[in-house]
Formats: structure tokens, C-alpha cells, sequence
């Protein structure tokens, strides 16, 4: 067969910044800032109950200490509620793209055509509250792992079956 | 696990009663391989007294047993015609079917707990992430054999190669071979010895209190010798003691990394056959190692400042790794490399690799912004302004502690613009090269159709300047380009996604 070395336009090829995303549940969010105030509410409340009953020096650090579990508390909420709406994908012929980020944004391309193995995760809370995560392995360093977190379980079950029936 | 037993009870195989050894040697190695879980429990030993240590040191017995039976009872394994799978676990259950053709390695290991009892544990890696591993332990001999031989039978297609590479090894053509001296060239840059030389230099200061206060514990005083010794040295003194003593150890490090050069690279021939490469080396342990050219995931071509003054340089040829490159145990039959070579040799083996490789110091490299040098100069200068400041004012009869701050600061900026100064991309043909380094320079050539996933980065400062980073994950390393031209960002990942997805050639 000759040899065919064709020039590849670069302004032809397909733009993964032009495409259109979905977010993930808005639910997604929900379920991860409930966590965030689950786990300091108690700490916030129990320090604040401490500080009431306390005397003298005391009192004032665990009021202090409270006032700041409460600021703590609440910054991490906001940004955990405003991370996870940020999360968006997309589903091309060939590949899946993740976009996430606040201040460190990032957008991930994973090539159908690379994946090794798929894992659908569900924790307690997922399982609780109807979703699901799809975590997707290629070779490679293990640590690196690219997970579509916050979807529906029925539309996690349908992007694993477009992943795994992706035909080389 | 009673859902499989119903199904197919007679397919799926349990382990032996012998295997929670090796279940609870494993939940040893990981709880106590982590320091962090280590230093709080010796430490609350410590302080508990010894009968907190008596029914600490039982319950930590019985957890590490329980969680051997708790393993062994819920593993089941099965092989059948097209793979072997796996089911385990109780609480995180695991499910796993690795498919005979994509096993990289089967290895039989005989840990010292399963010596007395002549039993082995048989493992399978798969091409595909470090949670893709099939250990199955506390088989005979004969068993581990046998199952070895029957997935290698089954994986048909990896035995047609190993018979062709047999047959190549007579048709090898020689590429290169390294001399002795190339040898102990590669022996005196590929040391550590100032890494080491920087301790000592460190450790000096308090050599001379450290070795009194050793000596006084056994009741000797050197209170008239070592110390007052060093505190008699005038400062010019101690800087030609600690100088002497770096040599020293330096000189002995050296020596050490030359030898090991030569003991492991000795009569090092690196073959081309036709489907790879044939690497043969070694005096004391001869290797062999085959790779086919189809596997090389990634080139790097190293560099380091002693290199480049004696205009050397090192190729090394990337295999699928679950560890870093920078790991050292991702070396040996992961990679071949080729040790000290000249910039014309390397070129030459990047020919014979791929005949379309351009040459790379015809490449032109978009360089990263400066804009990457002024960010780390500026997050890194309250680290050094501010003892600086602390230490002019609290203790002005040292002024020159202050200045040893300024003066780690410019070394450390200009370090980071040595690294600016080098780091660039180039896209070219089917490869996606990156030119990395401080003093020397390295290449990393990332065949564009190889890779696994490629990212883009921004934060709200650098998306405002037109800045975008980028990374590129292949299955043997992954490579970060900082601060590039958003652009240009783009069009490669662009570029790259459509090398992988519309060519769909083999990654492996």
C-alpha cells in the first residue's frame, strides 16, 4: 500500500471546548454539602455546648473554638455545594469528557477506545439518595483515575453500557 | 457470596485454610506499612504502659486473624476458557474477570512465611491499572505450576511471540554497544553522591555534639577534644574539614556507582530484532530482555548537568508501568535503557525506533510562559523574606543568617528559571515530544496514538492570561506541560484525541 501522509487541519478537527456539557444531579451537590454539615454541625453545636456550660478562660477558647468550626464549616459547604454543581461531562462518539474546578479547573478527555475496565460505585449515602459513580480505569499509573461522579444510577448503568459496548 | 456458591459450586475454587497467612500478612503490610498509622499506635503504646501493650499488641492479633478469615472465607476464583476471575471481599466487595490475552506478567513467589510448608502464592498482572491483580495464595508447587501453564497455554497469542523471539535471536541485528569506559562515565553521572555530599555537608555542623554526647553516655568525656577541637577550627577550617570529608564520602559513592555500571551494564548489546528490541547485559547476573516495539509506551532521553559536560546522555524505552519512572522499582524489566550515549547515537536509535521521528534539535519548542518562573518567585518569597526580616532584626549580631536566606532564595530562583528556561512542547508528526531539565536537557517522546487520557489545567489567574497546562497520560508514565499558550493547549489535545481515536492503532 503507498504510503499516504495527509496534512491534518488543525482548525477541522473537533473542538472538545465547543461542545455542550450536562451537569451532573443537582442532587449530587446536595448529598456532598449535607455530608460536609454533618460532620460539622455536631462539632460546631458540641463545642458551643461546652462553651455555654464552661467558666472563666475556657468558655471564651471553646466559644472561639466553635465560631471558627462554624466559619470552617460553612466555607467548605459553600465550596463543596458550588464544586459539585460545577461538575460537567459530556459523551462523544469516541471519547467522555469531564470538566470540574473552581479555582483549579480541569478538563480530562478519556478515549473510549483506551479504557481497560469500568467500576460502578455506590456508597451507603449514594446508594441512599439514587446515585451512582463510574469510575474509569485505562493503563497505566493507578493513581490517575478518571471518575464521573453524580449521576443517576439508571444513566450511570447506560454511559457503562456506551463505554464497554464501544466498538474498537 | 452464597448468591456464586448456588450458581456454580462447582466452578469456583476456594483457597486453602493456609491462605489467611497470607491474608493477614497483607492486612499487616498494609496497616503498617503506612507511617502514619504507625507512629500513632507505637506512640500510644509507648505511653499506655505495658498492659495497654499486652491487650493492645492481643486485639491487634485478633483483628489481623479475623480479617485473614474474613478474606480467605469470602475469596472465590474460577478460570475458564476465555479468562479468570475473581469474587472477594465482605464488606468492599470485589468483582474482577481478566481476560487471558491482556495478562502482562504471571510470577510465582515463595514468601518466607510458605517456605516450611513448600507453598507459593501465584500472581497475575494485567495490562491495565495496579487493581488489576489476581493473587492467589498458598498453592502447592505443583498446583502454581499447573495453573501457570494452563493460563500461558490459554493466552495463545503471547506464546506465538515468545517462539518468534526465540527465532529472532538468531536474525538479531547489533544496534549499539557500550564500552567499558562508556560504562564508567555512566558510573560517575548517574551517581548520587551530591545528594549525599549536601547531607554530610548538613550533617557536619552537628557531628562534632552528637559524637560528645555519644561518647559521654559510655562515660567518656571529650570534652578537651572533639568539641573544643571544632570550636578552636576557625570557620575556614571547618568549611576544608567538611570539604575533605564530602570528597570523601563522595569518592566512595563514586567508586561504589561505578562498579555497579559496570556489573550490571557489562557487554551491554542492544539488538534490533523484527519485532522489537533484544537487550542482553550483565558480569555477575546476565539479563536478557525482550520488548517489542509495539510495547514501548514512551522514550526518554536524560540528561543530567555532569552528562552534559561530557556531551553524554541516556535513552531509556518505556514499557507499561503501574509505578513512576522515577521509581526505582519500575526499572528493570519495564524499560530497557541504553547508558551513556552521545546526542548522534541517541538520534540514530530514534531513527531506527521510528524512521518518521524528526531529529529533535531541529524541533522548534513553544516554551512555557515566564509567566510559570515569576508565580513560583513571587509564592516562594515570603518563605525566604520572612525569617530574613525576623532574623536581621531579632538577632543583628548575626547579620549574615539574614543573607543565607537571600542568598537560598536566589538560588532557588534561579534554579526555577533554569527549569522555565527549558521546559517546551513540540508537536510533530505522530509524536508529541517535551523537553524538560534544569542544567542538561531531557526529551520525553510521546507517540500521540498511545496515549490513555490527556487534561487541560487553568485557574481563574492563568485562564486570564491566555494560559492553559496541559497533561498527557501514557500507560507507562505521565507527563505535565505548565503555562503553555491556551491555544495552543488546545489544538494539541485536540490533535492528540484524534490521533487515538481516529488511527485506533494498538497502544500495546
Amino acid at each position: 500500500m503507498a504510503f499516504i501522509n495527509t496534512q491534518v487541519d488543525l482548525d477541522e478537527l473537533p473542538d472538545f471546548r465547543q461542545i455542550k456539557t450536562t451537569q451532573v444531579e443537582r442532587q449530587y451537590a446536595n448529598v456532598c454539602t449535607a455530608i460536609g454539615v454533618a460532620i460539622f454541625a455536631p462539632l460546631t453545636l458540641g463545642l458551643l455546648l461546652g462553651g455555654l456550660l464552661a467558666h472563666g478562660q475556657a468558655q471564651i477558647v471553646l466559644l472561639f473554638l466553635s465560631a471558627g468550626a462554624f466559619a470552617l464549616g460553612s466555607l467548605i459547604s459553600v465550596y463543596t455545594f458550588n464544586y459539585c454543581t460545577r461538575v460537567r461531562y459530556a459523551i462523544r462518539t469516541h471519547d467522555i469528557i469531564v470538566r470540574k474546578g473552581i479555582f483549579f479547573f480541569s478538563e480530562t478527555i478519556q478515549p473510549l477506545v483506551r479504557v481497560q475496565h469500568v467500576e460502578l460505585k455506590r456508597g451507603p449515602v449514594e446508594k441512599h439518595s439514587g446515585l451512582a459513580s463510574l469510575k474509569i480505569f485505562s493503563a497505566g499509573l493507578g493513581k490517575e483515575t478518571f471518575t464521573l461522579p453524580g449521576l443517576l444510577l439508571a444513566d450511570a448503568e447506560r454511559v457503562r453500557t456506551h463505554v464497554l459496548g464501544y466498538n474498537e | 457470596m452464597s448468591d456464586i456458591a448456588e450458581a456454580d459450586a462447582e466452578e469456583w475454587s476456594a483457597l486453602s485454610h493456609w491462605s489467611i497467612l497470607y491474608f493477614s500478612a497483607s492486612f499487616i503490610g498494609q496497616v503498617f506499612g503506612n507511617i502514619y498509622t504507625v507512629v500513632p499506635l507505637l506512640v500510644g503504646a509507648l505511653q499506655g504502659g505495658i498492659l495497654f501493650v499486652v491487650f493492645g499488641g492481643a486485639g491487634l492479633i485478633g483483628i489481623v486473624v479475623l480479617s485473614g478469615v474474613i478474606r480467605h472465607h469470602y475469596f472465590r476464583y474460577k478460570l475458564d476458557d476465555s479468562k479468570v476471575q475473581l469474587h472477594e471481599g465482605f464488606i468492599n466487595k470485589k468483582q474482577l474477570a481478566l481476560e487471558y490475552h491482556r495478562i502482562q506478567n504471571i510470577s510465582i513467589e515463595h514468601p518466607f512465611y510458605f517456605r516450611p510448608l513448600n507453598l507459593v502464592i501465584l500472581k497475575v498482572d494485567g495490562a491495565g491499572s495496579s487493581g488489576e491483580e489476581v493473587s492467589l495464595a498458598a498453592l502447592t508447587l505443583d498446583e502454581g505450576e499447573a495453573i501457570r501453564q494452563f493460563i500461558l497455554a490459554k493466552k495463545t497469542s503471547q506464546v506465538a511471540q515468545q517462539t518468534d523471539s526465540v527465532d529472532e535471536r538468531e536474525g538479531a541485528q547489533l544496534l549499539i554497544t557500550r564500552s567499558p569506559l562508556d560504562l564508567v562515565l555512566h558510573g560517575i553521572t548517574n551517581n548520587r553522591a551530591w545528594v549525599v555530599a549536601g547531607f554530610v555537608a548538613a550533617a557536619a555542623g552537628q557531628a562534632s555534639e552528637q559524637l560528645t554526647t555519644s561518647f559521654a553516655s559510655f562515660g567518656i568525656e571529650l570534652g578537651t577534644t572533639v568539641q573544643d577541637y571544632a570550636q578552636d577550627l576557625s570557620i575556614y577550617g571547618l568549611i576544608v574539614a567538611i570539604g575533605v570529608l564530602s570528597a570523601l564520602v563522595m569518592s566512595v559513592i563514586t567508586v561504589i556507582s561505578i562498579l555497579a555500571s559496570l556489573f550490571s551494564y557489562f557487554n551491554y548489546r542492544l539488538n534490533t530484532t523484527e519485532s522489537g528490541y533484544l537487550e542482553t547485559r550483565g558480569l555477575a547476573t546476565h539479563r536478557e530482555v525482550n520488548m517489542q516495539k509495539s510495547r514501548v509506551q514512551a522514550l526518554a532521553i536524560k540528561q543530567n548537568w555532569l552528562d552534559l559536560i561530557i556531551e553524554r546522555m541516556h535513552l531509556v524505552f518505556e514499557q507499561i508501568s503501574h509505578m513512576s519512572p522515577e521509581q526505582p522499582l519500575a526499572s528493570g524489566n519495564t524499560r530497557i535503557m541504553v547508558p551513556s550515549i552521545t546526542f548522534d547515537q541517541s538520534m540514530d536509535l530514534l531513527q531506527d525506533y521510528d524512521a518518521q521521528l524528526p531529529r529533535l534539535c531541529d524541533l522548534e519548542f513553544a516554551p512555557i510562559s515566564i509567566r510559570y518562573w515569576r508565580k513560583l518567585a513571587l509564592i516562594s518569597l515570603p518563605i525566604y523574606a520572612l525569617p530574613a526580616i525576623f532574623f536581621s532584626l531579632e538577632v543583628p549580631d548575626l547579620p549574615g543568617l539574614g543573607v543565607v536566606f537571600v542568598l537560598a532564595y536566589m538560588l532557588q530562583i534561579s534554579v526555577v528559571f533554569l527549569i522555565y528556561n527549558r521546559w517546551g512542547i513540540a508537536v510533530s508528526g505522530n509524536y508529541v515530544v517535551v523537553r524538560k531539565g534544569i542544567v542538561g536537557i531531557d526529551y520525553i517522546v510521546l507517540p500521540a496514538f498511545k496515549m490513555q487520557r490527556v487534561a487541560l489545567h487553568e485557574t481563574p489567574l492563568t485562564k486570564r492570561r491566555g494560559l492553559s497546562s496541559i497533561s498527557f497520560l501514557v500507560a507507562s508514565r505521565s507527563v505535565k506541560v505548565p503555562f503553555i499558550d491556551s491555544q495552543l493547549a488546545r489544538d494539541v489535545l485536540n490533535y492528540c484525541a484524534y490521533q487515538v481515536e481516529s488511527r485506533k492503532r494498538s497502544w500495546m
